[in-house]
């Protein structure tokens, strides 16, 4: 349409002419066109008015006033700008382009809100950071020797611990098949150095579920990304059968009390006054405690009370009403997105109610041993609270 | 200012001048094709040429479609829009392209545009749309009938005025939502629009009408091009699939225990024939592999990326358009086949 460029000026187009060089025009305007008689000077003033004119004139016939321009009446009138009664004073205009440049700045940084993607990631981005994808198996490090946590018999692993493992894997998309356990144990837990019994092999695993506390000082190491807590349950004091009471971890203070290296029962017991025989396996202070080499051996309830059920008659678990909780949490090492997906998978198990896979897990281990427990609670009836983590949801997981 | 015979040479040779546009116009999407094919082979000429020689036009023709078709009505309608608003407020508006482009379009592109873009922009940015037609309409009718002021101030005061207050009845309790979601981005998606609407329909300062309009247009028609073909390069073209194979892995040093013999291939199809299948990998290998290798073939879906935004307005999903609310679509939480993470399915 480069004829539009065409100024109608000095009149030198006629009006069949100007309407056959607008096709796009709409035909009422045009079929109620006038010649296009320009006033000498009338469009003067602007070089490239025409086209605009042309194409935005109607034009049409006008009751008043005879046509005699193809201008906006306004600028043909010579009113150009100012004083008209439907709001064209400066101010408006003022305001209008206040509006106008708020609404393009928006825009702009809406628009490139929008084009980056500036969010929390989806589960399909967090696998691929977390080096998830063409991953053939998920090791997961546990422990062995803790009936009703995570015990091997047979070369099957059973227990609590090997449950959260396998819910975790599940949702990380990893079938059972796909999920290898591995043996670690507690000074290996922040390394996450495991055996792998079958070839003798010591490998890193991808997560450790093996009843490791969360604690200051272990968040503080470089090694260790804790998820969100699984299981609450606290420092308890198991001891051959005895109607003897104990109510305090001073109350061992002058016996020969075995515990586990590395962990915040033997900080606990340290600071209490006790000077605790340090262990690599529980199941070792277990069998010291049975021999007599030992009068006590105190870690979690949640441990303990599977030896008190798994050797029925043998032991007694004292309720020392430690002050404090222990929360395990899973060690992700240092992968960020591993930790959120693992916080995802148990923030899915706490807040969808037909997701039974924790409770059935508590049933199974935990919840038999409690009878046998008494009066010292084993662990928490209920999944610890999960905070939701930053991970773009469908729209409809929110609504459970 | 010189009489009418002088300027008619001027007026020929700027249109002579502009046929090469209608030239340069289908060379952009091809441009965009190859492109996404350059992407596609990791920037390996060999591999490119093999995309070349098997990937089917149609397809990719179909993906740029699918996936740009909500681009032209950006261009038309904000153009449109910014244009009127030069014409209305500049005395000298012809001089600038915007203007005159404007001035031409004719009324059935723009609502062609409209409906196009109805149907397929996403639903937060439909208050938008809404604004861009009712001021292309305002503008045009002072521009058409500025003698009539009672037509001039139905059209651009009573009716953007009624839009508007329909608009924060509409999209109001969304956006209050969004505020709470901590989406300000939405937020202002929704109701800027409703709330700029009643001032956007007459002139603005003569002075500044060129700066907020010609160059802003400028601006988007420098940078416009560059954004869709970001956007381009990432649709698929190929489909993505994984491959379960017979043969034994490289002991890598993540697995422990006894290995299984299969291996799962992911990546996309370029072609196959009689003897093999030509699979190019997530990280731009070219395989040839045996059909006899193949155990199984599975097609991964699309990782359907769920929406940034939470928000809903009466029950619509913010980012869902018409289009795809109205078109069938798959149940998307079915899990994941174990072979599209690059695990044999056990």
């Amino acid at each position: 349409m480069a004829d539009d460029d065409a100024s109608p000026r000095g009149g030198d187009r006629t009006g069949p002419d100007a309407s056959s060089g607008e096709p796009d025009r709409e035909p009422s305007s045009r079929a109620g066109r006038p010649a296009d008689a320009e006033p000498a000077g009338g469009t003067a003033g602007f070089s490239g008015a025409g086209p605009f004119a042309e194409s935005f004139t109607g034009a049409e016939p006008r009751a008043g006033l005879p046509p005699r321009t193809n201008l906006p009446p306004r600028w043909a009138s010579g009113r150009r700008t100012l004083a008209k009664p439907d709001g064209l004073s400066f101010a408006a205009r003022l305001a209008r382009l206040a509006v106008v440049v708020m609404l393009l700045v928006g825009a702009v940084v809406v628009g490139a809100v929008t084009v980056t993607g500036i969010g929390p990631p989806s589960e399909d981005d967090l696998r691929r950071r977390a080096g998830l994808l063409d991953k053939r198996q998920l090791l997961i490090g546990v422990k062995d020797d803790q009936p009703g946590m995570s015990q091997r018999e047979n070369g099957v692993y059973q227990g609590f611990d090997v449950e959260i493992a396998y819910l975790v894997a599940a949702d990380l998309g990893f079938a059972r098949a796909d999920v290898k356990l591995l043996t670690i144990e507690s000074e290996d837990r922040a390394r996450r150095q495991a055996l792998d019994v079958t070839t003798k092999k010591i490998v890193t695993v991808d997560l450790v579920v093996a009843t490791f506390s969360i604690t200051r000082a272990r968040e503080d190491d470089p090694d260790v990304t804790f998820s969100a807590p699984y299981l609450r349950t606290e420092q308890s004091v198991l001891t051959r059968k005895t109607s003897r009471k104990y109510e305090a971890l001073s109350d061992l203070e002058n016996e020969k009390v075995c515990t586990l290296n590395t962990t915040t029962s033997k900080q606990n017991l340290e600071a209490a006054g006790v000077q605790p025989v340090g262990k690599n396996k529980i199941s070792e202070c277990v069998k010291g405690l049975e021999s007599g080499a030992y009068a006590a051996v105190s870690t979690d309830a949640a441990i303990l009370a599977g030896f008190v059920y798994a050797n029925p008659g043998k032991f007694t678990i004292h309720d020392i009403g430690a002050e404090g909780s222990e929360l395990y949490g899973i060690n992700v090492g240092t992968n960020q997105a591993l930790k959120t997906l693992v916080d995802l998978a148990l923030y899915r198990s706490y807040t969808d109610p037909t997701d039974r896979r924790w409770e059935n897990a508590y049933d199974t281990y935990l919840r038999r041993e409690q009878p046998v427990a008494m009066p010292q609670q084993v662990a928490v009836a209920t999944q610890p609270e999960v905070g939701k983590p930053r991970v773009r949801f469908w729209p409809w997981e929110d609504e459970r | 200012m010189t009489s009418g015979p002088v300027m008619l040479p001027t007026r020929r040779r700027r249109g002579r001048d502009q046929q090469w546009m209608l030239t340069a116009l289908p060379a952009f999407p091809l441009l965009l094709l190859v492109l996404r094919l350059w992407y596609l082979s990791r920037q390996d000429l060999q591999t490119m040429l093999l995309l070349v020689q098997n990937v089917s036009p149609l397809g990719l023709i179909g993906s740029l479609l699918i996936t740009l078709v909500w681009v032209p009505p950006v261009f038309i309608l904000v153009g449109r829009a910014l244009g009127g608003l030069l014409l209305v407020s500049s005395i000298d508006a012809g001089r600038s392209w915007l203007a005159r482009t404007a001035g031409r379009t004719p009324g059935w592109v723009v609502v062609s545009a409209f409906a196009v873009a109805a149907v397929t922009w996403e639903l937060r940015f439909l208050p938008t749309l809404g604004m861009l037609l009712l001021v292309i309409l305002a503008l045009d009718v002072r521009l058409r009938y500025e003698d009539h002021p009672r037509l001039v101030r139905v059209v651009c005061v009573a009716i953007p005025v009624a839009a508007a207050l329909l608009g924060v009845l509409l999209f109001g309790p969304a956006t209050l939502d969004a505020l709470g979601m901590g989406e300000p981005e939405t937020a202002f998606l929704l109701i800027a629009p409703v709330l700029a609407l009643p001032f956007l329909t007459g002139p603005v300062p003569a002075p500044s009408a060129r700066l907020v309009t010609h160059w802003v247009a400028m601006a988007g028609l420098v940078i416009g091009p560059i954004l869709v073909a970001v956007i381009f390069v990432q649709a698929p073209v190929l489909p993505s699939v994984a491959v379960e194979l017979k043969g034994t892995p490289t002991d890598s040093a993540d697995t422990v225990g006894e290995q299984d013999t299969t291996t799962v291939v992911r990546g996309q199809v370029i072609t196959v024939d009689d003897r093999s299948t030509t699979l190019l990998e997530s990280g731009g290998k070219v395989e040839f592999v045996p059909n006899d290798a193949v155990i199984s073939q599975v097609l991964c879906p699309d990782p359907i990326a769920p929406p940034y935004s939470a928000v809903k307005v009466h029950g619509w999903q913010v980012e869902r358009a018409m289009l795809s609310w109205l078109a069938p679509s798959r149940s998307v939480r079915e899990p994941t086949d174990p072979r599209c993470l690059g695990r044999p399915a056990s």
